[in-house]
C-alpha cells in the first residue's frame, strides 16, 4: 500500500507537478493518517435511498436493503449543512519568498493548502470559492459544490503569482461586502501588513457572520532568522535594501516578528477567528485539521 | 670635531622610544586589522531577498544606536589589544613615566677617556687607548636607543670633545675614532670640574635624559689619580668635588692598566751653552731614566736634522737615571733639530725627545752707555771688553756695538740679541716702550746702574713693564766694613752656576762698596713673571735680579759696571776683578736664554712669534709631527703682528714657514712630553678608595662584562613596563570575550 502520508511533507509535494495531483495527494495522505474516515464522522444525515446507477460510489450501497430486497440502493444523504467555504489567498509579492530551509515558497505552500482544502471541501459536497488578492482582488471564483468546480479553482490558484504589494484591510472589507452567503472564510496569507486595518477587515467579515480561519503562512527563516554573516537584505513589496550584520539584529528582529504574530493572534482571538500558523517546512495536515474541526463546529 | 647640533630621533624628541622598533612597527600595523576586517566585511556579503522587511527595518531602527555603540566599543577594545601587543613587543620607554612607574628611562652616558700618553702603552697587539676605544664602542652598542653620549678627555687641560648628547651611535663612535692621544698628562681635578659643568648643562638642555652615568676609561696612573696636592685644602676640595659628583651620578672606572708595566724615557735634552754659534762646538746633554726595571747597555742615539750624529750606551738601574752628553759642531747658522732617542719599548712616546737649536753666525750685542768720563771712557767699556773676551780667537762669535743713550730710539733694536744699559740716567716714555717691546719679542736686556741713574725715572718708566725690582736708596759701605760680600745663593742661577766649585775665582770677595737697594716684590704684579734673585749680598739685598718678560729676559744689576778706579767713592772694583768676564758672560747667557727657551716647549704650550705689521692677516704654515700642514693667522697686536698655534698635542718638531720678508722665514720648534706620565706606576683600586676617593661610591671594573651587572637594572626596569603591557593585552582579551558574549547574548 502506498504511503500517502508522505504527501503531507512539503519536500515531497514539491516534487509533484500540478496542483490537482498535489491536492489529492494531500487529502489522501491526510485521510490515510486517521483511523476513521472523516467522511463518516461528518454530521451528514440520511435522507432517502435511490437506485444504483453505474458509476456510483459503491461505498454508499446500503447492503441491508440489498440483502432484503436484492436490489442495490444507495444511501442518499441530505446536504444538511450546505457549507460554503471561501479560500482567500494572498498572492502578493511577499508570498513568493522561499528560504533555503523550505521546499516551497509561501505562495506555493498556500496554493497547496488551498487546493487540498478545495478538494476536501468538494469531496464533502460543500461549496468552495476562491479569492486571490494583493493590494486588490485579482480573481474571484464563486462558490460551488459541483465536483467539476475544482478545476477552475485549481486553475486560478496556479495562475496566481506574487508580484505586488499587499493590502489586507481594504480587501477584507471588500470581501465582507461581496461574500453574501455566510460561510467559512479561510485566509491564506503571511499577513505582512498593518495589523490594525487587517483586524478591522477581519472584524467586518465576522460581522457578516462568516467563520474565519486565518492560516498564517510563514517561512521558517522568517521565524528563526538564522543568518550569520553580513547580508544584503533586498526588500520585497517596494521595501529598500539593507546591508547589515544579522547576528547583532536577530534578537530585535525576533522580538518584532513575535510581536507582530502576537498581535495577529490577539486580533483573531478578539474576533473569534481561528489562527493557524503554517510554517512552510512543516506538513500540511495542520491546515486540513483546522478546517475540519471548524467545519464540525460550524455544522452543529 | 665637536658635535654641537646633533638631531635626535623623533621618538627622542617626543620623549619615547622603542627597544625593538621593528617589532613595534610590524605589530602596530596589525592594530588596523579590526577596522580593515570591518570594512572588508562590508564589501563581502551575501544577498538575500527578504519579505519580512518591515520587521527587519523596525529591528534595525530600534537597535542601530545600541549596535553602533557596541560595535565601536568592540572595535576599540580589539584595536587596543593589538596596540598593547605592539607596544609590548616593541618594549617602549617613556621619559616622563619612566621614574614614576618604574618603567623605561633614558640614560646619559658621559665617557671620560684618559688621553694622557701613558694610555699609549702597548701590551700584546694593542695599546690601552685602542682598548679604551673598543670598550667605548661596546658601551655604545649595548646601550639602548634613546640614550645619549658625551665625551670628555681626561687631559691637562681636560677637553670636552662631545658636549651635547649625541643620540646617533655612529656619529658618536666616529667622534671617538677621531680622538687622538694627547702627549700630555691628565688633570683629574679639572676634569671633574668639566664633567660637573657638562652634567649641569645636559640636565638643563636635555631634561629627557633622566639618568646619568659617568665612565672613566683609564689606566689608573698614579700621576693622574693620586696627584700631589699643594695643600690640604686643595686635597679636601678634590674629595668634596668627587663626593658631590658621586651623589648626582653613578661613577664607574674601567681599569685598563697593567701592574707590571716598565718604561724607559728620555726625560730631558739641553744644550749646555746658553747660545749656539755656527762653527763652534756645543754640548748636547740628555737625561735618561728607567721607570721600573733597569736596563744595562741601553743604546742612546743623537740625530741632528734627522741624521744620526752620535750614539752611546748607558746602564740604568731600577728606577734609576743617567745622563749622556754629545758634542756637535753646527756648521751652518739656522734652526737645527736635535733628537735624542732610545730603542723603542712598550711606550714609544717618551723614547724620543727633541731640542730646537737656533744657531747664529754670531751674537749681536748693543752696549748703551749713559756716561762718558772726562777721559773719554764710557760706562760700557768694561762690559764691552768682557764680551770681547772670547775663547775662539779666529772668529768673533759676539759682535758688540757701542752707542750712546739716544741709540735706544735711533737703532733697530730687534737686530740685537742682547742690550746692555750701563749707567743710563733716565728714560722717556718712548724709550721705555721700545725697550719693553724689544724684551717682549725675546730680546735680553741687562741694566747696570751707576751715578747717573735717577731711580724715580727707572721706577716710573720701567718698573711697571720690565724692571724686575724697584730701585731703592743707594746703600753705601759702613766705615766699619771693608766691603760687601756676595752670597751666590747656592749657585742655583745659571748666571752664577759657573762659579760653583771654582772658589779660586773668589766670587764672594768681589769688591763692591755701593749699590742700589733693589726691592723685589714678594708676589709678582698681575701679568708678570716672578723675579729671581741670581746673586745677593750676605745682608740679603739682591745684587742681580732676573725676570722673564714676554719671550725675553730683563736682568738688573744693583751696582755699576763703569770705571771707578780713580773715584773717591767707587761703586765697586768688579771690572778689575778676575771674575768679571765670567759674570758678564753668565749674564749674557741668561739674557739670551729666552731665544732657546721659546723654541723648546712642552706639549700643550702654544707656538708663536712676532712679525711686522705688514704681515698682519698673512698666514704662517705649520707642519706638524704627524705631517699635517696647519695654518695660523697673523693678527695685529699693538704695533706688530703676532701668530699663535696652540694645537701642540703631540711631541716632535713643528716647522713654521713664515712670510718671506720675516727675519727668519723658517723656524722650528721642539715640543716634548712632560715625563711625569712616563712613570707607569698605578694606583690600585683599594688604595684609591682608601684615600682621595674614600666614601665615594666608585665602581672599579676591569672588564665590560662586569659592568653589565650595573646596566642590568635599567634593562630589567624596562622589561617591567613590557610585562605590564602584556598583562594589559591579556586583560583586554578577556574583556573582549566578555563584551562579545554580552553583546551577542543581547543581540
Amino acid at each position: 500500500m502506498e504511503n500517502y502520508q508522505k504527501y503531507l511533507d512539503p519536500r515531497t509535494l514539491a516534487k509533484l507537478q500540478g496542483l490537482e495531483v498535489r491536492a489529492r495527494s494531500i487529502v489522501e495522505g491526510y485521510v490515510s493518517g486517521v483511523h476513521r474516515s472523516p467522511f463518516h464522522g461528518f454530521s451528514i444525515e440520511f435522507a432517502e435511498h435511490r437506485e444504483y446507477v453505474p458509476g456510483d460510489d459503491l461505498r454508499y450501497v446500503d447492503w441491508k436493503v440489498y440483502g432484503k430486497t436484492d436490489k442495490i440502493y444507495l444511501k442518499q444523504f441530505e446536504e444538511e449543512t450546505n457549507l460554503v467555504c471561501y479560500l482567500v489567498l494572498d498572492a502578493s509579492e511577499s508570498m513568493s519568498y522561499q528560504s533555503e530551509a523550505a521546499a516551497l515558497s509561501k505562495l506555493e505552500y498556500a496554493k497547496c493548502v488551498g487546493a487540498a482544502l478545495a478538494y476536501l471541501v468538494l469531496q464533502q459536497q460543500d461549496s468552495i470559492g476562491l479569492v486571490t488578492f494583493d493590494r486588490q482582488i485579482r480573481s474571484l471564483v464563486r462558490a460551488s459544490s459541483n465536483p467539476s468546480h475544482l478545476r477552475p479553482i485549481l486553475h486560478v490558484l496556479e495562475e496566481s503569482a506574487g508580484e505586488r504589494k499587499t493590502s489586507t484591510g481594504p480587501i477584507f472589507h471588500e470581501l465582507a461586502e461581496r461574500l453574501k452567503k455566510r460561510g467559512v472564510v479561510i485566509i491564506l496569507s503571511d499577513l505582512f501588513d498593518d495589523v490594525a486595518p487587517m483586524m478591522a477587515g477581519l472584524k467586518h467579515l465576522r460581522h457578516r457572520r462568516h467563520d474565519v480561519i486565518v492560516m498564517h503562512v510563514l517561512d521558517p527563516w522568517e521565524l528563526d532568522f538564522p543568518f550569520r554573516s553580513t547580508t544584503l537584505f533586498k526588500g520585497l513589496e517596494e521595501y529598500p535594501q539593507v546591508l547589515t550584520d544579522p547576528r547583532s539584529l536577530r534578537k530585535a528582529y525576533l522580538t518584532e516578528i513575535n510581536r507582530f504574530q502576537r498581535e495577529v493572534k490577539r486580533g483573531c482571538r478578539a474576533n473569534n477567528a481561528d489562527y493557524v500558523l503554517l510554517r512552510t517546512d512543516q506538513p500540511l495536515d495542520v491546515a486540513l485539521s483546522s478546517y475540519l474541526s471548524k467545519r464540525m463546529v460550524h455544522v452543529r | 670635531m665637536f658635535l654641537s647640533n646633533t638631531i635626535p630621533p623623533l621618538g627622542v624628541l617626543l620623549g619615547f622610544g622603542f627597544l625593538s622598533p621593528w617589532l613595534f612597527g610590524f605589530f602596530i600595523f596589525t592594530a588596523a586589522a579590526p577596522v580593515v576586517i570591518h570594512l572588508l566585511n562590508r564589501l563581502k556579503y551575501r544577498e538575500v531577498t527578504w519579505a519580512a522587511m518591515e520587521y527587519l527595518l523596525a529591528a534595525i531602527q530600534k537597535s542601530t544606536r545600541r549596535l553602533r555603540i557596541e560595535q565601536i566599543i568592540l572595535l576599540l577594545v580589539r584595536t587596543a589589544i593589538l596596540v598593547c601587543l605592539a607596544l609590548a613587543v616593541g618594549e617602549p620607554f617613556f621619559e616622563q613615566l619612566g621614574s614614576a612607574v618604574g618603567g623605561s628611562r633614558r640614560v646619559h652616558r658621559l665617557i671620560v677617556l684618559d688621553a694622557s700618553y701613558s694610555m699609549a702603552y702597548r701590551r700584546a697587539d694593542r695599546s690601552r687607548f685602542e682598548r679604551a676605544r673598543e670598550l667605548i664602542a661596546q658601551i655604545v652598542e649595548e646601550s639602548n636607543i634613546g640614550d645619549g653620549f658625551t665625551l670628555v678627555l681626561l687631559a691637562d687641560p681636560p677637553r670636552v670633545v662631545v658636549g651635547t648628547p649625541v643620540f646617533d651611535r655612529r656619529d658618536f663612535l666616529e667622534e671617538v675614532g677621531n680622538v687622538r692621544l694627547i702627549h700630555g698628562g691628565g688633570d683629574l681635578s679639572q676634569t671633574l670640574s668639566r664633567v660637573d659643568e657638562l652634567l649641569k648643562s645636559v640636565r638643563r638642555e636635555q631634561p629627557k635624559l633622566t639618568s646619568h652615568e659617568v665612565y672613566f676609561l683609564t689606566d689608573l696612573g698614579r700621576n693622574t689619580w693620586a696627584p700631589e696636592h699643594s695643600t690640604a685644602a686643595a686635597k679636601n676640595a678634590f674629595r668634596q668635588r668627587a663626593k658631590a659628583l658621586s651623589e648626582q651620578v653613578a661613577l664607574a672606572v674601567i681599569d685598563l692598566g697593567q701592574p707590571d708595566a716598565d718604561n724607559l724615557a728620555v726625560t730631558a735634552v739641553r744644550v749646555a751653552e746658553p747660545f749656539a754659534v755656527a762653527g763652534r762646538q756645543v754640548s748636547v746633554e740628555a737625561d735618561v731614566r728607567a721607570f721600573g726595571r733597569g736596563r744595562s747597555g741601553q743604546l742612546v742615539e743623537m740625530l741632528v736634522d734627522g741624521k744620526r750624529a752620535g750614539e752611546t750606551s748607558v746602564d740604568l738601574e731600577t728606577s734609576g737615571s743617567a745622563s749622556v752628553s754629545f758634542v756637535h759642531d753646527f756648521d751652518a747658522p739656522g734652526d737645527h733639530d736635535v733628537e735624542i732617542r732610545l730603542a723603542l719599548d712598550a711606550l714609544e712616546i717618551d723614547n724620543r725627545r727633541w731640542i730646537s737649536v737656533p744657531v747664529k753666525a754670531s751674537l749681536k750685542v748693543l752696549c748703551v752707555s749713559g756716561q762718558t768720563t772726562s777721559l773719554g771712557r764710557r760706562a760700557t767699556d768694561y762690559v764691552q771688553a768682557a764680551l770681547a773676551h772670547q775663547k775662539d780667537t779666529q772668529r768673533a762669535v759676539i759682535h758688540v756695538d757701542a752707542a750712546a743713550e739716544s741709540a735706544i730710539t735711533d737703532r733697530e733694536l730687534a737686530q740685537y740679541d742682547a742690550i746692555f744699559l750701563c749707567n743710563v740716567g733716565q728714560f722717556n716714555r718712548g724709550e721705555a716702550d721700545q725697550l719693553h717691546k724689544y724684551v717682549q719679542r725675546g730680546g735680553g736686556l741687562v741694566i747696570f746702574l751707576g751715578d747717573n741713574v735717577q731711580p724715580e725715572s727707572y721706577n716710573d718708566r720701567l718698573l711697571g713693564k720690565l724692571l724686575p725690582a724697584r730701585l731703592g736708596a743707594v746703600v753705601t759701605l759702613n766705615p766699619a766694613e771693608r766691603q760687601y760680600v756676595f752670597d751666590p745663593l747656592e749657585y742655583a742661577h745659571s748666571i752664577v752656576a759657573p762659579f760653583k766649585g771654582n772658589e779660586q775665582v773668589r766670587l764672594r770677595e768681589t769688591p763692591v762698596y755701593r749699590y742700589f737697594r733693589l726691592e723685589v716684590p714678594e708676589e709678582p704684579p698681575k701679568g708678570r713673571h716672578p723675579a729671581r734673585v741670581a746673586l745677593a749680598f750676605t745682608g740679603g739685598d739682591p745684587v742681580i735680579v732676573e725676570e722673564k718678560v714676554g719671550r725675553g729676559r730683563s736682568i738688573l744689576v744693583a751696582t755699576s759696571a763703569g770705571d771707578d778706579t780713580n773715584k773717591p767713592d767707587p761703586w765697586n772694583y768688579m771690572q778689575v776683578h778676575g771674575n768679571f768676564v765670567v759674570l758678564v758672560h753668565g749674564i749674557l747667557g741668561a739674557a739670551v736664554a729666552g731665544q732657546l727657551e721659546r723654541r723648546n716647549l712642552v706639549v700643550g704650550e702654544p707656538l708663536g712669534g712676532t712679525l711686522g705689521l705688514e704681515d698682519v692677516e698673512g698666514r704662517v704654515k705649520i707642519r706638524t709631527p704627524w705631517n699635517a700642514v696647519e695654518q695660523a693667522i697673523i693678527r695685529a697686536e699693538g704695533d706688530q703682528g703676532a701668530w699663535n698655534f696652540a694645537e701642540t698635542d703631540e711631541g716632535g718638531i713643528y716647522a713654521a714657514e713664515l712670510p718671506a720678508n720675516a727675519p727668519s722665514p723658517n723656524m722650528t720648534f721642539a715640543v716634548n712630553v712632560d715625563t711625569k706620565e712616563s712613570d707607569l706606576a698605578r694606583i690600585e683600586p683599594e688604595e684609591l678608595r682608601g684615600d682621595l676617593w674614600k666614601d665615594v661610591p666608585l665602581a672599579v671594573r676591569t672588564q665590560w662584562q662586569n659592568l653589565e651587572e650595573q646596566t642590568a637594572a635599567p634593562i630589567a626596569q624596562r622589561n617591567f613596563l613590557h610585562w605590564w603591557l602584556l598583562a594589559a593585552t591579556a586583560c583586554l582579551l578577556l574583556v573582549e570575550v566578555v563584551l562579545a558574549w554580552f553583546f551577542g547574548r543581547h543581540a
